[in-house]
């Protein structure tokens, strides 16, 4: 994914919590590129092959990355900004990476977080997370220094060969791995995208700036609970709509699991080819503790090898 | 002059006191290819960084494929964690095709971790393997997560000598039986599998834990009870060491909580000859190397000849 990341979002309305006031400001952040993932446009979604050989060159890295920038998007959601070349140089749209929470802890487990964006050219890589617990709370005091990180892990997006259009729905933090696919798609330019996010309130549609600025406003559709937008619905609501319409081949969609499967459905309905992005608790986040289990029409798989991109059609829904 | 690191479990020569608690390394691959990955890690045998092990304890074997729990198989808690994976393996087939043969090349010895829901499946596991490069057993009779077999030998005196005195029959290897802190008298259970015919004993597995999902008002795991480890098990884990060690002569492989040098050589004083690291390797997935190399440093510096003088040395 390339140039990082650089200054997305509304940089200026961002609000910052830290005691610091985000200080430690990146010098690019001046530059108003859009988010792009230059990752390579190898429909193999990155395949941590390597986590399954011994071989060295490829699969997950461990690595202690640099916090370069982190600052408040909405309340309680914030962007981190990190060096970590050598997870940069591997990463996939829709892979993610395990992060060990900073601080005394003890934090026994790590967090999976999905990249929002990843350069191999400059190193960088970013994630946007909302603060839900104490490891998520603890990331977010940090203002500066280094931060484990374990990646890339799983395997993410593969959208079809073929020509033509693709929907992206996400619902609130959802919207996280399908910014680095939209980019990945629009730079591949087989597939016109066009992106639905749903949020609680309009301060959550968070990644609209860079869609916009990636596709255009025209291409990105926007829904909230409160009814800011227009009618309060959620964010199935309009992506079933969008589906049934038809032509649509190619449908990716992250959010929560009950949002996940009714977008599905819908897409599965209108003939497209439809892949969802499932959470699990993870332990090792590298495929042997089994903890992260999804049930398949091919038996249990592990969330954090297998997927968590899951074509729809082989998820067996809870 | 370098302190001798070799220890000898029941039978079993490891090059260093470390291995892995079993279910927390799968059978090595995924941590090997990381390892591998580290310019930094110095291992004994070249292009094979599973040999800076002292033995490598695989993820629990039962006969046929088990497929697990359903629902919540993980959480975290203050410092531990809970587990309910429910032993899901794909049986020992499907192990001795796809892991051992490449598991026994990788230049450290192979503990296999055997499950079973009835004595039967324990002693099946063991014939299976009988053919095959492992180097010795680890009876599992001290899993919670399961309903039949697991934890119900581990709590009896009697079922556990029973399931060890089966497995002893069929096999010569090294023997070593994991025993479940879930009871009130340990040094029963341990006797009890030493007399049986047990050459070491490894403990702990996890402790009964449960957790509770307030905003949906349920209880996390669908079978309820999960099991407990990482730092929070580690003063039971060691007072089971202490006593155990106290009452039985065999080796122990002492494990539960450890995630720092002290950790381990508090395992080793306390009574144990060489130690598992378990849910430490999710924290920090190159924990093991560096414990290895942090142990043989310290033993250096502090005089130590033999890391097995330790064994015990604190009463
Ligand atoms: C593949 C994957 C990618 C993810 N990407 C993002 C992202 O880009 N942005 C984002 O904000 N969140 C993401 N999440 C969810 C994120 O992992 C959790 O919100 C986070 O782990 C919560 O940690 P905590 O300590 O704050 O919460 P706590 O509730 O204190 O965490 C306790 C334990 O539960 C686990 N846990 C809690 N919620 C989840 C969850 N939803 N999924 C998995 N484990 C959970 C934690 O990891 C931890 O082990 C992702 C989850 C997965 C599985
Ligand atoms: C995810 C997970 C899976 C486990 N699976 C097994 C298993 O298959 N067989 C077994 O004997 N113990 C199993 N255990 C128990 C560990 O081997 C070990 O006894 C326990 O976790 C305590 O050590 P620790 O605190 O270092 O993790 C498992 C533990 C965890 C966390
Ligand atoms: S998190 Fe351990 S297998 Fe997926």
């Amino acid at each position: 994914m390339s140039p990082p990341p650089a200054a997305t979002g509304g940089l200026s309305r961002d609000h910052d919590p830290r005691p610091d006031g985000g200080q430690n400001h990146d010098p690019r952040q001046g530059d108003r590129k859009p988010t792009v993932w230059s990752g390579g446009s190898d429909k193999s979604g990155g395949l941590p092959t390597g986590a399954q050989t011994d071989g060295s060159k490829d699969g997950p890295r461990l690595e202690d990355a640099t916090v370069i920038d982190h600052r408040s998007l909405a309340p309680g959601v914030f962007r981190l900004r990190l060096a970590a070349p050598q997870i940069a140089a591997r990463a996939q749209p829709g892979q993610f990476v395990h992060l060990r929470p900073p601080g005394p802890g003890p934090y026994p487990l790590r967090r999976p977080l999905g990249f929002y964006a990843a350069d191999p050219d400059s190193g960088l890589v970013e994630l946007v997370y909302q603060v839900v617990g104490r490891g998520t709370a603890a990331l977010s005091q940090v203002a500066q220094g280094r931060i484990s990180l374990l990646g890339p892990l799983g395997r993410g997006w593969r959208p079809p060969d073929a020509l033509g259009r693709a929907l992206l729905v996400g619902g609130g933090l959802g919207v996280v791995p399908l910014v680095p696919l939209a980019a990945q798609l629009v730079r591949d330019g087989r597939f016109e995208v066009e992106v639905v996010l749903g949020a609680r309130s309009v301060a959550g549609l968070i990644g609209r700036d860079d869609l916009t600025a990636l596709l255009g406003a025209e291409r990105v559709h926007l829904v909230t609970d409160d009814g800011a937008l227009g009618p309060a619905q959620p964010v199935t609501v309009p992506a079933a709509r969008l589906l049934a319409a038809g032509g649509w081949d190619y449908v990716a969609t992250c959010g929560p699991e009950a949002m996940q499967r009714l977008v599905a459905q819908a897409a599965e309905a209108a003939g497209a080819a439809c892949e969802v992005s499932l959470e699990r608790p993870m332990g090792c986040g590298l495929g042997v503790c089994l903890s992260c289990v999804v049930q398949t029409d091919r038996g249990r798989q592990r969330a954090c090898v297998e997927g968590p991109v899951w074509p729809s059609r082989q998820v067996v829904w809870q | 002059m370098a302190p001798d690191m070799a220890v000898t479990v029941g039978g079993l020569a490891m090059r260093n006191p470390f291995t892995v608690a079993s279910g927390t390394f799968g059978s090595g691959r995924e941590y090997a290819a990381l390892w591998a990955s580290r310019p930094e890690l110095v291992c004994p045998i070249p292009g094979k960084p599973l040999s800076c092990l002292g033995a490598l304890t695989t993820k629990g074997v039962s006969p046929q494929p088990w497929a697990g729990n359903d629902g919540c198989r993980m959480a975290e808690t203050a410092s531990g964690v809970l587990n309910a994976i429910g032993l899901q393996n794909p049986g020992v087939e499907d192990f001795c095709a796809h892991d051992l043969g490449w598991l026994a090349d990788q230049g450290t010895p192979v503990i296999v971790n055997v499950c079973g829901h009835s004595l039967d499946q324990y002693v099946q596991v063991v014939e299976r393997l009988e053919e095959s490069p492992a180097a010795a057993y680890e009876i599992n009779i001290s899993c919670p997560n399961v309903d039949c077999g697991g934890l119900s030998f581990g709590v009896d005196p009697k079922l556990a000598a029973k399931v060890v005195a089966a497995c002893r029959a069929a096999t010569r290897r090294p023997l070593i039986v994991k025993l479940t802190p879930n009871v009130t008298a340990i040094a029963d259970i341990a006797r009890a599998a030493a007399e049986a015919g047990a050459d070491a004993l490894s403990l702990i597995n996890t402790v009964a834990g449960l957790a509770v999902d307030v905003r949906r008002r349920r209880l996390v795991f669908d079978r309820g009870v999960a099991g407990l480890s990482g730092p929070a098990v580690k003063p039971i884990a060691l007072h089971a060491v202490h006593r155990v060690h106290q009452a039985v002569a065999l080796p122990l492989i002492g494990l539960g909580g450890i995630a720092c040098l002290d950790d381990v050589l508090e395992f080793l004083l306390a009574g144990a000859t060489a130690v598992g690291v378990g849910t430490a390797n999710f924290t920090d997935p190159v924990i093991v190397p560096r414990l290895v190399g942090e142990l043989e440093r310290w033993c250096l510096d502090n005089g130590v000849k033999a890391v097995g003088e330790l064994t015990g040395a604190a009463g």
